[in-house]
């Protein structure tokens, strides 16, 4: 994903608040925060088995009503000491035929359930393998247009998505060589971040992409449902070489609150990539296809008005190269103090695979606050 | 919502035609469906989002919720920030000809902060309370924005919808007079609440809240302050506990126990216990038992 320089966002930032201020109708504005301490026993971490501070993330969203019709939502976030444009777009929320909504700009596209979430929101803290891998280090995030159909089934749900999108999900991915791009997994146990800008690009060329997905939601209760979807997406990795890349996933979440303080969600989501890779001997053109398949599922349990717990499991091959994967798998729980504006998340992991000399221990605390509107959580 | 929104889209709603069905109602909570249902009769059919005891605080967003907006003709929210999910399930629902009415606009607010809010204050509402169907006058100005956008849908039937409005409220004021003199022996006792749920309630029927259980409004009890309210409840000044029946009662039974100040557990919306079907036996639920537990009774479990 492409960096932003500070005054460019700084100047931006000024000028919509400033604007807003100057306005009756102002935007809501909310900042989420994300901060953390974490150790792990990797011996190829230099603060091996020392307390390691971070601020992983901060977040602005700026979000309103452009018409009766049609809203926008603005999120810049600052990471690795450096800001971004996180998503910007426009969505056509009612008016069109069939109940169509229609959404524009830059954002999280609807491949499985938990794309569409910004990581914070995450119960077991981090980014699954497999996103990180086959979607891309932040997931999987493009510029381009969406299309959503959403009609009853009797009592079902079904929704129709299609996206066109402009190929920057070719980005998640550095196309270094395979032993580089094996590193960058690997570097980013115990910090829960991965420095990209020591990473160097290469210059691109992309092309259109697409991608749909189904989804089936089925309630079993006014309060319970479980939804199972499946995912595709087809782009082009490199216009002047014709690499290509595919995606295939399916997932599934049930969700079940039998009380006010009480809930149950249980979510998984498999994915296959195909994706042509440079190697040099890889035969004419130096380019060969290379099968990627991960999954993650957890289970996290609401037990109290402000505590929840649950375990994630979860295994990724890696994208670039063929046979190589890592596991992992970790226990959570969480806390909100006063308020769901202030969380504590701890997470305890062990993370196993190929290029693992032997298996590596991680303990992340998580501090996430936010100020501003909470919306309510989408299922 | 913004009003310009919710002007296009009665706009809208005007120009969608009248079918002969039954006018769609989904309300937010269950008590706005059953003013609903007193003013359309067979002509109206009534679905609420909260059902059971379940806080209107927090809502999920279900795909199905959505699907119940789209298929409505009238939405009615109480407003005042309480169901700001409310919207999202409006947008999620596609529902362009979709009548949206906030409850709370003829409402007299109490508690309407002259400060600036922010989440220091706890979970504070910037236009004032938000509670303010526990007044059973409060039927009125509820009823009369439902009667608007019922009216607007089938203008025909506006003269019929008035006097059923007219005779609903005239059965709750008979009823209120009722419930207002069981609990006038006690007028001005002192009461704990534990959220702050029941400014209308307690002007109507003239009880005094002196203090909650929560120390700010959406935020638990604290140690530090239910130390502070046992040494209050100590004093022999508070005559009762009045909670809602969706928070968890630990709390406060506990402090009921140490101090033998009476809990009273109560339901607040229409549905959330059995046999309350409508408001006037939730308001009868509420005054029976708060009255027994000031007259010295057990409250009604």
């Amino acid at each position: 994903m492409k960096r932003t320089k500070v005054p460019w966002v700084t100047a931006l930032l000024l000028t919509v608040v400033g604007a807003a201020a100057a306005q009756n109708v102002n935007p809501d504005i909310s900042v989420i925060g994300d901060v953390r301490a974490f150790a792990t026993d990797d011996a190829s971490d230099p603060k091996e088995g020392r307390l390691q501070l971070d601020l992983k993330s901060v977040e602005l969203a700026l979000q309103g009503y452009l018409n009766p019709y049609a809203r926008a939502d603005v999120f810049l976030g600052y990471h690795d000491d450096s800001f971004e444009l996180e998503e910007a777009y426009a969505t056509i929320l009612r008016g069109l035929p069939g109940g169509l909504q229609v959404k524009a700009g830059k954002y999280r596209v609807d491949f499985g359930k938990l794309n569409l979430l910004h990581p914070h929101a995450y119960s077991f803290l981090d980014t699954p393998l497999v996103h990180r891998e086959l979607l891309g280090e932040e997931g999987l995030v493009d510029i381009g247009v969406n299309l959503n159909l959403q009609a009853p089934l009797g009592n079902t749900v079904l929704t129709v998505s299609g996206n066109v999108l402009k190929g920057d999900f070719a980005e998640g991915h550095h196309h270094e060589h395979a032993a580089e791009d094996t590193s960058s997994m690997l570097d980013s146990f115990g910090r829960g971040l991965d420095d990209l800008d020591t990473l160097e690009e290469e210059a691109v060329e992309t092309d259109l992409g697409y991608s749909e997905r189904l989804g089936l939601f089925v309630p079993t209760g006014d309060y319970a449902g479980f939804e199972v979807g499946l995912n595709a997406l087809q782009g082009t990795l490199d216009l002047n070489t014709g690499r290509k890349v595919k995606l295939l996933g399916a997932d599934a979440k049930y969700r079940w609150a039998p009380d006010k303080y009480r809930s149950l969600t249980v979510q998984g989501e498999w994915i296959r990539s195909d994706r042509d890779v440079e190697h040099a001997g890889a035969g004419e053109g130096g380019v060969e296809r290379v099968r990627a398949d991960g999954f993650y599922a957890f289970l996290d349990w609401r037990f109290a008005q402000r505590w929840n717990a649950g375990v994630i499991g979860e295994r990724s091959e890696m994208a670039e190269e063929e046979g190589v994967s890592i596991e992992r798998v970790g226990a959570f729980a969480g806390f909100q103090l006063m308020e769901e504006t202030t969380t504590l998340r701890v997470l305890l992991r062990q993370s196993d695979g190929d290029e693992l000399a032997e298996p590596v221990r991680e303990a992340i605390l998580q501090l996430a606050f936010s100020l501003g509107p909470h919306r309510a959580h989408w299922f | 919502m913004k009003k310009p929104l919710l002007t296009v889209l009665l706009a809208v709603g005007l120009a969608s035609a009248a079918s002969g069905e039954p006018i769609r109602v989904v309300t937010s909570i269950p008590d706005f469906g059953a003013i609903a249902a007193a003013i359309g009769g067979a002509d109206v059919t009534t679905e609420s989002i909260v059902k059971g005891n379940r806080d209107v605080h927090a809502v999920e967003l279900l795909p199905s919720l959505m699907m119940k907006v789209r298929k409505a003709d009238v939405y009615v929210k109480v407003g005042l920030d309480l169901d700001l999910w409310a919207q999202q399930i409006i947008d999620g629902s596609r529902n362009p000809r979709l009548l949206v009415v906030d409850a709370s606009e003829r409402i007299v607010k109490l508690e309407v902060p002259d400060f600036k809010v922010d989440a220091s204050h706890g979970d504070l509402h910037a236009h004032g309370n938000p509670h303010y169907w526990l007044d059973p006058a409060n039927a009125r100005p509820i009823g009369e924005a439902i009667l608007a956008a019922l009216a607007t849908i089938e203008p025909g039937m506006a003269t019929t919808f008035r006097a059923n409005l007219d005779g609903y409220v005239a059965r709750l004021d008979a009823a209120t007079a009722v419930w207002q003199s069981r609990l006038a022996p006690h007028a001005g006792a002192e009461v704990i609440s534990f959220h702050s749920s029941w400014p209308y309630f307690a002007r109507r029927f003239g009880i005094t809240i002196v203090e909650h259980l929560e120390p700010k409004p959406g935020v638990p009890p604290t140690p530090t302050h239910v130390a502070a309210l046992t040494e209050l409840l100590r004093t022999g000044r508070v005559k009762a506990i009045l909670m809602e029946s969706y928070f968890d009662d630990r709390v406060p039974a506990m402090l009921s126990r140490t101090t033998g100040v009476p809990l009273v557990k109560v339901p607040v919306l229409v549905g959330s216990a059995p046999g309350i079907d409508d408001q006037f036996a939730l308001f009868e639920e509420i005054t029976g038992s708060l009255a027994r537990a000031l007259a010295g009774g057990r409250p009604a479990d």
